[in-house]
């Protein structure tokens, strides 16, 4: 019985020590080291804000750049491809007018008339 | 725009005097070393000024940055857990981590009694025992005096519940000293 007592004096002892904790005081330069921080987190971030303006300006221009090269190339590739192939006179035209050949040359069957 | 940012920086001057110790001593009854609480109060005043723009104002200014020491709190035991769960696979499969962490409870009152000195040191191990919610609840209304309903904001939770988990964890908490004492008295 008295063990029991002493257990439960301990245990209310125990739990009025709440008020008894320490403490912590901030230190005097709380204030100072916090206010440092901030303005190197500020200067990071204008940083990698640069880089986010440049990041959003050109990598869209860049973009819309190979898109724009590639359009020009598909129809170069589509322009020619079906001028190749509508038939044989309308590509020795073509190359006639490309390669400026005289008439004899020309004419396609300038080699069999002779 | 630099009048604002000066008055902005004045009154978060202001601001910061008036709750960095309660800040401190928050974070201090959660993770229990004064170097790691220090650096948790800078946390939670950058997040202040980071994001005082977006407080709703739905509950008071002060709820909120304590709202934000909790979390900032909670969330630094979780890494530490984490962190030593770690620890430990690495030990069991064989690589051993150089260096320990030195963990001697430094007293800021060197007069303070060394029985009660050793209670504390009790309480606190008991605290650590309780559920997470039992343990904000506890400590935030004996070590820090909050009102059941500033726990209520800070906790984001209804005032029965706050009633509720104090209660029990009074309990849990009489309960886990009552067999602590019965093995070492």
């Amino acid at each position: 019985m008295i063990r029991k007592e002493k257990i439960e004096q301990e245990v209310q002892k125990t739990l009025q020590s709440f008020k008894q904790a320490e403490r912590l005081k901030s230190n005097p330069f709380f204030y100072t080291r916090l206010k440092n921080r901030i303005e190197n987190l500020h200067s990071k971030k204008q940083k990698i804000r640069g880089w986010e303006f440049a990041g959003r300006v050109l990598k869209p221009a860049l973009l819309l750049l190979i898109i724009a090269l590639n359009i020009f190339s598909a129809t170069l590739f589509f322009k020619y491809k079906t001028q190749d192939y509508i038939n044989r006179e309308q590509l020795l035209d073509f190359l006639g007018h490309e390669l400026t050949l005289d008439y004899n040359q020309y004419n396609p069957n300038f080699l069999i008339n002779e | 725009m630099e009048k604002i940012r000066f008055d902005k920086s004045n009154s978060f001057e202001e601001l910061v005097k008036l709750h960095q110790e309660k800040v401190l001593n928050t974070c201090f009854r959660f993770v229990k070393n004064k170097e790691d609480a220090e650096d948790l109060a800078q946390d939670v005043f950058v997040e202040v000024y980071n994001h005082i723009n977006s407080f709703r104002g739905d509950a008071k200014l002060s709820t909120w940055i304590y709202q934000i020491s909790v979390n900032k709190s909670l969330d630094f035991i979780r890494k530490k857990k984490r962190k030593k769960r770690f620890a430990f696979v690495l030990s069991l499969a064989g690589f051993r981590d150089e260096e320990k962490e030195l963990q001697l409870s430094t007293p800021a009152n060197p007069h303070t009694d060394l029985e009660q000195k050793e209670r504390i040191h009790i309480l606190n191990q008991a605290i650590n025992l309780l559920p997470e919610n039992q343990k904000v609840a506890i400590t935030l209304s004996k070590f820090e005096g909050f009102s059941n309903k500033e726990i209520t904001e800070i906790m984001g939770t209804s005032v029965s519940a706050v009633d509720s988990l104090l209660h029990r964890a009074k309990n849990k908490l009489q309960k886990k000293l009552y067999q602590f004492y019965e093995k070492h008295l």
